[in-house]
């Protein structure tokens, strides 16, 4: 065997010679191996926009309901009542004159009979 | 609770005294061309008293003192094409209740074809319960139920002024009730 020979032969073991690993190495691995899991979840979640979820269309609207409907109803009622009172209104001023009419009638009759005023 | 009951027993033909069931009324208007139904409440006063109030320059607006003392207003007011169209004993149910609750015939005018009666309710302290008023005409029946508690002075508002519009709802030849416009029912 050539001296260029075992030269390469002693080059070969040294760089196949078994080395420890460093005493971190096992948690270096875990480590990078839990942080490349993460950021390949990651893009699932935000897979869709937070404005595209159900959920928060389903709050908005029931946020909106709630914003919305109890002052429209609170109107409806309201105009209703007013509509009510104006009919309620109408009905007394002519229920009083009709009264009023029957009041006079009767005092003009009296008076005709008996030719004298009340 | 045997007590509850028997009072609530005691309790129940006061409560049916106290009003008058106008739909005894209703067969006068059987034949009738016009029909004036008006029926308020005291829920309904309160609501007309409150729409008078919130007005409040209008001259009907004087008249809220008068209303918030009114506690029910009935109108029953029948016109006929012809006379003899409606039966003077219909009547009868209405004049017995006004005479069982104590109303006094304070007027009674009788001509040949008509006559007038009006009633008052007398309570406490010298101040009213109601005024009732049956008109009955050739061709015309009105019948007014007024119950509040009412002072000796509402009378005049109610027989002429402060505010009550006059319809001239008695001058002959001159639109009676406006039509289409108060021929309501019930």
């Amino acid at each position: 065997m050539s001296n260029q020979d075992q030269d390469f032969e002693k080059e070969l073991r040294m760089a196949l010679r078994r080395e420890e690993p460093p005493a971190d190495f096992a948690a270096k691995v875990l480590a990078r191996a839990k942080e490349s899991k993460t950021a390949e979840e990651r893009p699932k979640v935000v897979e869709m926009p937070v404005w595209r979820r159900p959920l928060v269309w389903a709050v908005a609207a029931g946020l909106a309901v709630t914003a919305l409907v109890p002052p429209a109803v609170q109107q409806y009622q309201q105009r209703r009542q007013e509509e009510r009172a104006m009919k309620a209104e109408k009905e007394l001023l002519f229920a009083l004159s009709i009264t009023r009419a029957k009041l006079q009638h009767t005092r003009e009759k009296i008076q005709r009979s008996t030719r004298q005023p009340l | 609770m045997r007590k509850t009951l028997l009072l609530l027993a005691c309790a129940m033909p006061l409560a049916a005294q106290d009003g008058f069931d106008f739909k005894t009324l209703d067969k006068l208007g059987d034949n009738a061309k016009n029909k004036t139904v008006i029926t308020l409440d005291g829920d309904m006063l309160k609501m007309a008293s409150g729409f008078l109030s919130n007005g409040g320059k209008s001259e009907a607006d004087s008249i809220k003192p008068l209303v918030d003392s009114l506690t029910g207003v009935y109108i029953r007011s029948f016109e006929f094409d012809k006379e003899g169209q409606y039966n003077d004993q219909t009547l009868e149910p209405l004049r017995a209740y006004l005479k069982q609750a104590s109303w006094n015939k304070i007027v009674e005018s009788r001509e040949p074809k008509e006559y007038s009666e009006i009633y008052l309710h007398p309570i406490a302290n010298g101040r009213l319960g109601g005024i009732a008023v049956i008109s009955a005409e050739p061709r015309e029946v009105t019948v007014v139920l007024i119950n509040g508690n009412l002072k000796q002075e509402d009378l005049a508002k109610l027989s002429g002024n402060m505010g009550i519009p006059d319809l001239k709802l008695n001058k002959k030849n001159s639109d009676k009730t406006p039509k289409g416009k108060k021929d309501d029912e019930e």
